[in-house]
């Protein structure tokens, strides 16, 4: 057999190839005995199917319309979850807690950081507004603003060891 | 001919300091309050540059080495030379801005300029006013002939002692006490005025890389109070009375990150007060400082802190945590914090 032609039997049969395809291999079949014999065969089986009774599809939509107007077709409970896919029910509901404790978590570390420099805010503010007394030394409000200045951003600098 | 004189008449100008004027009493000393005033417009009139070496109460004593440069008018130079923690750290105040850096953790902050107009002669009789002013003689510091003027506060039992340089009216040593106590010494150990210190000292350029910080101070200061109790959302205790000599100054917002507090301050010649007020809840009582020492008074539990050279003063009443700040005595501050409670 040759595989180029027997690629095209079958579109032969049908009588679906051009004109000069057909005839070429209209000339191929009747020198070739192997080609011949498929062709033999793939015309058998033509008749054989179109031998067998035929049948119409069921119409499916009908009903499915009609299920859709009435109200029929319903959707699982969203509860049902807990049952069909645990997994995912469990990941939305730790969602759900870490969205509602996010502000208390938040607030107690605003809280806890707020303590951590409330007190130099306080003092930083309180020598800034100490610059209006004439007779401060400048260069201990200067010391004393970039102290709290570090410790406001939680930078202290490290402390001296202490002499022995 | 006319154009060589004027500029020998402005060299001659630039090249001598500027001297205030002292009213000279009988026996050659002058007045103390001439002293006062001198000291007071001296920062206006008077460049100069010097190493000064602070020591201060603080948990113990505490040493500072610093370089110093003043021009006029309002701009400082601070470089500390030791301890070693703040070793290297530069204060650059422009006059109209602050910069700080911190070389070892390569950090600039930048706020507002902690020079302030002074108008000396309302200044000086302020001061006058809040204090009892002697001037005890004359001495002399690193080589210079000095004043010597002591103020004693009129209420309680702080006093100031200033070594006012006679020629230039800046202070070449300060001393303050607290009932006798000596809790700020600052002297220079050398000086030098009228270099014409270049404009470039005194100009901050962020080094490359440094991470940077914006601290300026309370939005708008010197509203009133109901302008504070809008911006801060929260009614704002007031004293029932104010402690004999104080008034009321002006408030103002702090705020930091999450925390936004009312700041009221008070004045009474000397040292400021300030109070701090902000809601409980947004601060955890405890976390704060050294515990201090506890003081209960109108059946409220507070803490007395001292941080050095200031004191505070807090307790938690009804919702709200009270902060009172101040370098004067615990009394006074005790006094007005009385006053606040049950408001």
């Amino acid at each position: 057999m040759h595989p180029q032609v027997e690629g095209q039997l079958s579109a032969y049969l049908d009588r679906e190839l051009p004109p000069e395809q057909e005839a070429a291999v209209r000339r191929h079949v009747a020198g070739c005995p192997s080609c011949q014999e498929e062709l033999s065969r793939l015309t058998r089986l033509k008749r054989l199917l179109s031998a067998l009774p035929q049948r119409a599809a069921p119409d499916l939509w009908p009903p499915i319309r009609r299920a859709l107007a009435e109200g029929q077709v319903r959707r699982p409970a969203w509860w049902t979850v807990w049952r069909e896919r645990p997994a995912v029910a469990f990941a939305a509901a730790a969602a759900v807690v870490l969205l509602l404790l996010l502000p208390l978590v938040r607030g107690q570390i605003d809280r806890l950081r707020a303590a951590e420099f409330g007190a130099d805010l306080f003092v930083r503010e309180h020598a800034i507004s100490a610059a209006d007394d004439p007779l401060l030394d400048r260069a201990y409000l200067g010391l004393l603003v970039t102290d709290a200045n570090l410790a406001i951003v939680g930078a202290r600098p490290r402390e001296a060891p202490a002499p022995r | 001919m006319m154009r060589l004189l004027l500029l020998l008449l402005l060299g001659t100008a630039l090249a001598l300091p500027a001297q205030p004027a002292l009213g000279q009493t009988g026996g050659g000393l002058p007045e103390a309050a001439a002293v006062l005033r001198s000291m007071v417009e001296a920062p206006a009139l008077i460049d100069y540059e010097g190493t000064k070496i602070i020591s201060v109460r603080r948990s113990g004593a505490q040493t500072v080495t610093v370089l110093e440069a003043h021009k006029r008018s309002g701009k400082t130079r601070l470089e500390f030379l030791s301890p070693e923690p703040i070793a290297g750290r530069i204060v650059i105040d422009t006059g109209a801005d602050f910069w700080h850096y911190e070389p070892s953790l390569h950090i600039v902050f930048q706020g507002s300029t902690l020079a302030r107009p002074v108008h000396p002669r309302a200044a000086a009789e302020a001061l006058a006013s809040a204090y009892h002013l002697q001037l005890l003689g004359t001495e002399e510091v690193v080589g210079r002939a000095a004043f010597v003027l002591w103020l004693g506060a009129r209420r309680g039992e702080e006093s100031r002692t200033f070594w006012v340089d006679a020629a230039t009216g800046i202070p070449l040593r300060i001393e303050e006490r607290r009932r006798g106590e000596p809790v700020y010494v600052a002297y220079f150990s050398r000086i030098s005025f009228s270099l014409n210190l270049p404009e470039a000292l005194f100009r901050f350029r962020l080094p490359a890389g440094a991470r940077s910080f914006s601290l300026f101070p309370s939005r708008d200061p010197g509203i009133s109070i109901a302008q504070a109790e809008r911006q801060v959302g929260f009614r704002v205790r007031q004293p029932s009375t104010l402690p004999g000599g104080l008034r009321f100054q002006g408030a103002s917002v702090a705020q930091y990150g999450s925390l936004t507090a009312a700041h009221l301050r008070y004045v009474d010649g000397t040292q400021p007060i300030s109070v701090f007020q902000v809601p409980a809840r947004r601060v955890v009582t405890g976390g704060q400082l050294e515990p201090g020492e506890e003081i209960v008074t109108g059946g409220v539990r507070m803490r007395m802190v001292d941080l050095g050279y200031f004191r505070m003063l807090s307790w938690e009443e009804r919702g709200l945590h009270i902060a009172i700040v101040s370098s004067q005595q615990a009394a006074p501050l005790l006094a007005l914090a009385r006053q606040f409670i049950g408001r």
